[in-house]
C-alpha cells in the first residue's frame, strides 16, 4: 500500500506550459503545443485527428513506467523502430518542471528537471507518482486501480458519467487531502485496530446478540459439565452421610432392644390372657351340655303332647263323620227328586221332533214338482228360438249366394281393363298420325253439285282425308286419280290397322261391343261386391259359428225339452187333502228346532241319572268311615291309654323347666367372662411379640446390608473425589471468568471504537460535501448531494414538480450522471486543492450527452472551476463552446 | 521422664481448589511429607510416643489409596501413635477409621483412640482421649477425664479436638466445647489440643499444638509441632515447638499510587521464592508501563512460588501522556483511549470493562506499532473495496 507522504510541499496550482511529442502513435512528426494558460485551455479538432492521442501521451508520460514494455502500442504503425518521447515543461507552485519520457529501443529514459535540479529514472518517475497522487503498476501498464488522483480527473473520451470505480481508486488520496484538511484527525492506524479488536471480540462473542461462542462458549460448557460433576458427587455423598447417620441410628436401636429385649414382657402378659381364655371357654363347654339336655326335654314334652292329641283328635273324628253322613244321604234324595221331573218333558220332544219331520216331506215334494214343470216350460221356449234363428240363417245364406253369382257375371280382370284402355289410346294415336299425314280434300261444292269420290258422292262442304290411291270422278269431265304423298303413309296405316285388330281382339275376349261397355261391367260389379258384403256381415250375426252349429243347437234344445217332460210325467200325484203348507225354508227350520230340544232333553235326563249313582256311592262311603271311627272310641282300653298319655305329658313338662335353669345360670356367667375380648387380647398380645422379635431380626438385617453398602460406599473417597471436583469447577470458572470479562472488554472497546469511527468519518466527508454542493448549486440550484463512507456521491435530492425529490446517483439518466461526473472531479479537485495537493482536469470530448440548456449551465461551472484549476477541454464541436471566454485551439 | 509429640490437625486428603491443578496437588502431597518428617523428628527425638489431637484426615470420604499414604508416611517412627478422630474424621458407626481397620492397614504401632477410655503407656503415662463421636456435639467430651481412675504414679495427659470455653471469641466455640478448667477438675498434667491451626498456649498444663503444615492465609504460628517433656506426675510440662511445615503461606496487599509504589511492590514480591504460597493484591492506580511491570512479575511469580493467588481488579489503569504518546494512538483510536481513561476516573458501571478494554487496546496499539499499519480509515476502505 502507497503511503501518504507524512510532510507535503505547500504547492497550490498546477500548469501545464508546453507539450511536445515525437514519434507518437499517429503523429511521426514532432507535434508542439505551446503557451497553454492557467485555467481554461480549449481543443477543437474533427474525429481522428489526434485530439485523444494528446490527452493519452500526458496520462503516458506521468503514469507509465519509462522502461515499460507495455509502450511498444505507442510507436507509430509504421515507425517500427522509432522511441516515442513526450516532453512536458510545467509550473507546480514556484517551482518549474520539465519531464522529458522516452519509451522503448535504446533511447528509453527519464529525465526530470525541477529548477535546475536533475532526477531520472525510477527516482524521478516515483516524485511525480508521490506528487500528483498516483502509483505505478508492479508490472506492465497501469491498471484503473494505479491511476489514483490522475484516474479522477483526467477523463477519458466516454467515461464522464463513471465515477464510482475512479473515486474508490483515488480514495487514498482524497482520504488524505481530507485528513490534511481536518489537521490530521484520522487516525494513523485506526482501522487496522478496529479490525484487529472486532477479530478478538467476534472470537468470544457473536456478532449479532454477543452470545459467547468459541473459547468463551466452551468455557462456560466446561463450568457447566464441571457443575453437574460436582452435583452428582454431592448428591453421592449427602446419601453417603445420610446413610452413615442412620446406620448409627439403627445400630444404637439394635443395641437397645439386645440389652431390653421389649417382646418378654408382652409375652408375659400373653401367658395370662391366654389362662384366662382357657377357663372362660371351659364354662362355654359346659352351656354347651346344658343346652343340649334342655333341647332333649323339649322335644319330650312335644312327643308326648303329640300322642295325648291323637286321643283327643279321634274322638272329634266320630262326630265328623256322622255330620259327613248326614250330607251325603241329602244329596242322595235330593237328586232322585230332580230326575222324576225329566221324564214327562222327554217324552213331549219326542212327539214334537216326529211331527215337524212329516210336514217338512210334504213341503219338499210340493216345491219338486212346482220346478220340474218350469224346466219343461223353459225348453220348449228354446227350441223355438232356435228354429228361428236357423230360419233367417238360411235366408241370408240364399240371397248371399245370389248375389255373388251376380257380381262374377259382371267382373273383368283390373289388368285386362288396363291394357284394353291402353290398346284403345293407341288405337286413337294411329289413327290421328294416319289422318295428320294424309292428304286432305277440301270440299266447297256448289249447292245442288256432288262428285263421286271412289264412287261415294260428296256435296256441299266436306273434308277427306286420303290414305290411299283415290279416284274423284268429276262429273262431266271423267275422273281424277288422287294419290296421296309421303313415305310412311303406308307404314302408318299398318299400324293402325294393328291396333284396330288388337282391340277388336281384346272387347271380343272380353265379350263387349266397345270400351264404354267394359267400364260399364266393373262399374256394376263393384256396387255388386258392395252388397255381398252387406250380406255376408248379417249372416255373421245369425250363425257366428256357421249353419252346423245352429242346427247342432237345434237338436240339442230338442233332445233337453224331451227329458223336461219325461221328468214331469214320471211324478208321483199330489194328495188330494193338501193343507196349507209353509214355505220350504220355514218347514227346515221348524224341524230343526224341534231336534235340539230333543237332544237337551235326552241330555238333561242323563246327566241326572249319573248325579244319582255318584251320590248313592259318597253315601256308602261316608257310612263305612263312620262306623271305623265309633267303634275305635268304643274299643274298651281306650280311657286308660288316654289317662296314661297325659300323665307322660306333665312329667316332661317338669324336666324341661329344670333344664331351662341351668341353661341360663351358665349363660349368664359366660355373658360376665366376654370371651371375644379374651380371644382378641390373645391375638394383640401374640402379635406383639412376634412383631417386637421380627422387627428386631428385620433391623438386624438392614443393619447388616446398609454396613456392607457402606463398606462399599467408603471405598471411593467421594469426599475427596468432590472435592477435587469442585477445584476443577472452579479452575474452569476462573477461565471462564477471565474469557467473559475480556469479551465484555473487547464489546466494550469495540462498540467505542465504531462510534468514534463513525462520527469522525462523517466529519471528514463534510468539506467535500460543501465543495459538491456548491458546484450542485450552479447546475440544480437547491440541490444537495450525500456522500457515502467511499467518498462517491450517494443521493442527489433537488427540487422536482412535487417539491424535493430525491434518487440515487446511479438511477441518474447518462446526461445528468455526465454532468454530476464532471461536478464531482471538479469538487474533489478543489478538495485536493486546499490540501495543497496539484490538480490539473482534463475533459476528453465530455458532457457529449448534456442538452443545450444544462451545457449553459456547465460551462458556468467549468469556468467557475477554471479560476482554480489548469483545465484542458478537448472537443469535436468547437461551435458548442464559443462561449467559454477563450480561444479554441485548432491542433494543426 | 515422659517426652512425647503433640501434633494435631493434619487434614490428610485436603484439596486445595484455589489454586490451579498443580500447585494444589503439590500442596496436598506436601502433607505427606510433614507426617514423614513429624516421625522422623520423633524418631529422633526418640519419644516415648505421638499424640494426634483430631483432624488426622480432612474427610471422612478420603480414598483408601490416601489413607494408606499416611500410614505408610508415619513408618519412620516405631511408635506408640496414638491418633484421635476430630470433627473432620469422627469416629461414626461407619468411617474414615473403621474402614482402615477392615481393610487391616492400621500399623500396630498405631492406637485409633475411637472410644472414651485410659490408654496407659506402660511405665510412662496414660492418655485420655476424647474422641469426637459424632460431628458435632454440644456436650464437653472430656467430662469423663475428672472421674478416670489411673495409676498415681504415672502422669494423667489428656488428648481432645474442640473449642476451649471462654478462650475465643463469643459464640464462636458453640460446637466441640471444652470446658476451660477441664486441666485443673481432671487433675491433668498436660491436655493436647487439636482443632485450632495455629500454635497456641492456653495454660501451662494445655497447648493447642497447630497444624504441622499450614493451609491457609490467615493462621498464624501453624506449620509446627510440640516437643512435650514432663518429668513426673504434677510436674510442669516443657514445651518446645519445633519447625516442620515446608510451605509459608504469605499475604500481600499493595496500594499504589506511583512509579516508587511499583518498586516497592516488586521489590516485596521478589522476596518470595518456592517455600512460598502467595496471596497478593493491589489496589490504587498504576500507569501503562506500571501495569505491563506487574504483569510480568505475576508472570514470574507464578512459576517461582507453589501456589499464587493474584487480584489486581482493583488496581485502576491511569495512563499517563507519555504512555498515550509512546502508543500513537492518534485519531479516532486516540478519542476512544481518551474516553476510556475518563471513563476509569468516573468509575460507575463502565469501569471495569473500560480498565480491560484500555489495557487490551494498549497491548493491541503496542503489538501493532508506530510503523505498524498505514493510514487509519484508509486501511478499511481498501480492504472493502
Amino acid at each position: 500500500m502507497t503511503r501518504m507522504p507524512q510532510t507535503l510541499v505547500p504547492v497550490t496550482t498546477l500548469q501545464l506550459q508546453r507539450l511536445r511529442l515525437e514519434a507518437f502513435k499517429r503523429f511521426r512528426q514532432p507535434l508542439e503545443i505551446d503557451g497553454l494558460q492557467p485555467g481554461l485551455n480549449l481543443f477543437a479538432a474533427p474525429n481522428e485527428s489526434g485530439k485523444s492521442t494528446i490527452a493519452e501521451a500526458i496520462r503516458v508520460a506521468f503514469l507509465e513506467r519509462y522502461r515499460s514494455s507495455w509502450a511498444e502500442c505507442l510507436r507509430p504503425w509504421d515507425q517500427g523502430s522509432a522511441s516515442p518521447s513526450v516532453t512536458l515543461d510545467f509550473r507546480v507552485g514556484d517551482q518549474q518542471y520539465r519531464l522529458a519520457k522516452s519509451f522503448l529501443g535504446s533511447k528509453k529514459r527519464c529525465d526530470l528537471v525541477i529548477d535546475g535540479k536533475a532526477l531520472d529514472g525510477t527516482d524521478a518517475e516515483d516524485h511525480l507518482a508521490d506528487l500528483l497522487g498516483y502509483r505505478y503498476a508492479k508490472k506492465g501498464a497501469s491498471g484503473a486501480d494505479d491511476m489514483g488522483v490522475p484516474g479522477l480527473l483526467w477523463i477519458q473520451q466516454g467515461t464522464s458519467h463513471q465515477l464510482a470505480d475512479p473515486v474508490v481508486h483515488a480514495g487514498d488520496y482524497l482520504r488524505g487531502a481530507l485528513g490534511q484538511s481536518m489537521g490530521e484527525l484520522a487516525a494513523s492506524q485506526g482501522d487496522a485496530v478496529l479490525q484487529q479488536v472486532k477479530q478478538a471480540r467476534d472470537a468470544l462473542m457473536h456478532a449479532g446478540h454477543g452470545a459467547p461462542k468459541g473459547d468463551y462458549a466452551a468455557a462456560l460448557k466446561a463450568v457447566e459439565q464441571c457443575a453437574a460433576e460436582v452435583q452428582r458427587l454431592a448428591d453421592d455423598e449427602a446419601t453417603y452421610r445420610q446413610e452413615v447417620d442412620l446406620l448409627g441410628q439403627l445400630q444404637a436401636a439394635q443395641d437397645q432392644d439386645a440389652a431390653a429385649r421389649p417382646w418378654e414382657a408382652v409375652a408375659a402378659k400373653l401367658a395370662l390372657a391366654r389362662e384366662a381364655l382357657a377357663q372362660a371357654q371351659g364354662l362355654a363347654a359346659r352351656k354347651a351340655d346344658a343346652d343340649q339336655q334342655l333341647q332333649q326335654a323339649q322335644a319330650q314334652v312335644k312327643s308326648t303332647r303329640a300322642a295325648l292329641d291323637a286321643y283327643t283328635q279321634a274322638e272329634q273324628a266320630v262326630a265328623t263323620r256322622q255330620a259327613a253322613l248326614a250330607r251325603a244321604q241329602a244329596r242322595v234324595e235330593q237328586i232322585q227328586a230332580s230326575l222324576a221331573g225329566w221324564a214327562p218333558r222327554r217324552e213331549q220332544a219326542v212327539q214334537d221332533e216326529q211331527a215337524a219331520r212329516e210336514r217338512l216331506a210334504q213341503v219338499r215334494l210340493v216345491a219338486d214338482r212346482v220346478s220340474k214343470t218350469e224346466a219343461a216350460a223353459r225348453s220348449a221356449a228354446a227350441v223355438d228360438a232356435a228354429q228361428e234363428q236357423l230360419a233367417r240363417a238360411r235366408d241370408a245364406q240364399t240371397q248371399l249366394a245370389d248375389l255373388q253369382a251376380q257380381a262374377a257375371a259382371v267382373q273383368v280382370g283390373a289388368p285386362a281393363l288396363r291394357q284394353l284402355r291402353e290398346t284403345e289410346r293407341a288405337w286413337r294415336d294411329a289413327q290421328a298420325r294416319l289422318d295428320a299425314a294424309a292428304t286432305t280434300l277440301e270440299f266447297d261444292l256448289a249447292p245442288g253439285l256432288a262428285l263421286m269420290l271412289d264412287g261415294e258422292p260428296v256435296e256441299g262442304q266436306a273434308v277427306h282425308h286420303l290414305t290411299g290411291r283415290r279416284q274423284l270422278a268429276l262429273p262431266g269431265m271423267g275422273s281424277v286419280d288422287i294419290v296421296p304423298g309421303g313415305a310412311d303413309l303406308d307404314t302408318l296405316a299398318a299400324e293402325r290397322a294393328r291396333q284396330a285388330d288388337a282391340l277388336a281382339a281384346q272387347l271380343q275376349a272380353l265379350g263387349a261391343a266397345s270400351l264404354a261397355e267394359v267400364e260399364d261391367r266393373a262399374h256394376q260389379h263393384s256396387q255388386l261386391a258392395g252388397q255381398v258384403q252387406a250380406r255376408q256381415e248379417l249372416l255373421q250375426t245369425y250363425a257366428p259359428r256357421g249353419l252346423v252349429a245352429l242346427e247342432a243347437q237345434l237338436a240339442s234344445a230338442q233332445a233337453q225339452r224331451r227329458v223336461a217332460e219325461q221328468k214331469l210325467a214320471e211324478l208321483a200325484p199330489l194328495p188330494a187333502d193338501l193343507p196349507l203348507l209353509p214355505d220350504l225354508a220355514q218347514a227346515e227350520r221348524a224341524a230343526d228346532a224341534a231336534r235340539d230340544v230333543l237332544t237337551q232333553t235326552n241330555d238333561g235326563w242323563q246327566q241326572a241319572r249319573q248325579d244319582l249313582s255318584a251320590a248313592q256311592a259318597d253315601e256308602a262311603t261316608a257310612r263305612r268311615e263312620f262306623d271305623a271311627a265309633q267303634a275305635r272310641v268304643q274299643a274298651p282300653e281306650w280311657t286308660r291309654a288316654r289317662a296314661e298319655a297325659q300323665v307322660a305329658v306333665a312329667d316332661a313338662k317338669a324336666l324341661e323347666g329344670a333344664a331351662q335353669g341351668r341353661v341360663d345360670e351358665l349363660a349368664r356367667q359366660l355373658q360376665a367372662a366376654n370371651l371375644p375380648l379374651l380371644q382378641l387380647d390373645v391375638e394383640r398380645l401374640a402379635r406383639s411379640v412376634q412383631q417386637l422379635q421380627d422387627g428386631h431380626a428385620e433391623r438386624g438385617r438392614r443393619l447388616t446390608a446398609l454396613a456392607a453398602r457402606l463398606e462399599v460406599a467408603g471405598g471411593l473417597g467421594l469426599e475427596e473425589a468432590l472435592a477435587e471436583a469442585r477445584q476443577a469447577q472452579q479452575e474452569a470458572q476462573r477461565r471462564a471468568d477471565d474469557l467473559g470479562r475480556r469479551a465484555r472488554a473487547l464489546d466494550h472497546l469495540l462498540a467505542l471504537l465504531q462510534a468514534r469511527r463513525a462520527a469522525l468519518a462523517q466529519r471528514l466527508r463534510a468539506p467535500l460535501q460543501k465543495h459538491l454542493n456548491h458546484y450542485l448549486g450552479i447546475l440544480f440550484p437547491g440541490a444537495r448531494v450525500e456522500v457515502g463512507d467511499d467518498l462517491a456521491p450517494t443521493e442527489l435530492v433537488r427540487a422536482g414538480a412535487h417539491g424535493l425529490e430525491s434518487g440515487a446517483y446511479d438511477d441518474l439518466s447518462v446526461g445528468a450522471r455526465e454532468q454530476m461526473g464532471v461536478l464531482a472531479r471538479l469538487a474533489y479537485a478543489d478538495l485536493l486543492r486546499e490540501a495543497g495537493r496539484p490538480t490539473l482536469v482534463i475533459l476528453d470530448d465530455a458532457l457529449v450527452h448534456s442538452d443545450d440548456g444544462r451545457l449553459e449551465q456547465m460551462k458556468r461551472v467549468l469556468f467557475d472551476a477554471a479560476q482554480r484549476h489548469q483545465i484542458l477541454l478537448f472537443t469535436c464541436h468547437p461551435q458548442a463552446w464559443g462561449d467559454l471566454g477563450v480561444p479554441v485551439r485548432p491542433l494543426y | 521422664m515422659l517426652t512425647f509429640l503433640h501434633t494435631a490437625d493434619w487434614q490428610i486428603g485436603r484439596v486445595f481448589s484455589q489454586f490451579d491443578e498443580e500447585d494444589g496437588a503439590a500442596l496436598a502431597a506436601a502433607r505427606l511429607d510433614t507426617v514423614r518428617r513429624l516421625a522422623e523428628l520423633a524418631a529422633r527425638e526418640r519419644v516415648d510416643a505421638v499424640l494426634v489431637a483430631g483432624d488426622v484426615f480432612d474427610a471422612q470420604g478420603v480414598r483408601d489409596k490416601t489413607v494408606d499414604r499416611l500410614f505408610l508416611a508415619m513408618a519412620a517412627f516405631p511408635g506408640p501413635w496414638l491418633l484421635l478422630p476430630g470433627n473432620h474424621d469422627a469416629a461414626l458407626v461407619e468411617s474414615v477409621w473403621t474402614r482402615a481397620h477392615r481393610r487391616g492397614v492400621i500399623p500396630p504401632q498405631v492406637t485409633a483412640c475411637l472410644s472414651p477410655g485410659p490408654v496407659t503407656l506402660p511405665g510412662k503415662a496414660v492418655v485420655l482421649p476424647a474422641p469426637l463421636v459424632q460431628r458435632h456435639t454440644y456436650s464437653d467430651l472430656t467430662t469423663w477425664f475428672d472421674a478416670a481412675d489411673t495409676a498415681p504414679q504415672l502422669p494423667r495427659i489428656g488428648l481432645a479436638h474442640g473449642s476451649v470455653q471462654g478462650l475465643l471469641a463469643e459464640g464462636i466455640d458453640a460446637s466441640n466445647p471444652i470446658a476451660a478448667d477441664r486441666v485443673a477438675r481432671a487433675r491433668l498434667d498436660y491436655l493436647a489440643l487439636g482443632d485450632w491451626h495455629g500454635t497456641r498456649q492456653v495454660n501451662d498444663r494445655c497447648w493447642y499444638a497447630g497444624t504441622p503444615e499450614t493451609d491457609r492465609f490467615r493462621d498464624n504460628d501453624s506449620g509446627q509441632a510440640l516437643l512435650v517433656t514432663i518429668d513426673g506426675p504434677g510436674a510442669l510440662p516443657r514445651v518446645r515447638a519445633e519447625r516442620t511445615g515446608a510451605y509459608r503461606w504469605v499475604s500481600q496487599e499493595h496500594t499504589l499510587a506511583g512509579p516508587t509504589d511499583i518498586g516497592a511492590a516488586l521489590a516485596a514480591l521478589e522476596s518470595l521464592d518456592r517455600h512460598d504460597v502467595a496471596q497478593v493484591r493491589f489496589t490504587g492506580l498504576a500507569d501503562l508501563a506500571g501495569h505491563r511491570q506487574l504483569a510480568q512479575a505475576r508472570d514470574g511469580l507464578a512459576a517461582r512460588v507453589r501456589g499464587l493467588l493474584w487480584d489486581a481488579d482493583a488496581l485502576r489503569v491511569q495512563p499517563t501522556d507519555d504512555d498515550i504518546a509512546a502508543l500513537q494512538a492518534d485519531g479516532y483510536v486516540g478519542e476512544v483511549l481518551q474516553q476510556l481513561r475518563e471513563q476509569q476516573a468516573d468509575g460507575g458501571d463502565d469501569r471495569a470493562p473500560a480498565r480491560d478494554a484500555l489495557l487490551a487496546l494498549a497491548a493491541i496499539l503496542q503489538d501493532l506499532g508506530p510503523l505498524g499499519a498505514a493510514t487509519g480509515l484508509a486501511a478499511s476502505a481498501k480492504g472493502a473495496a
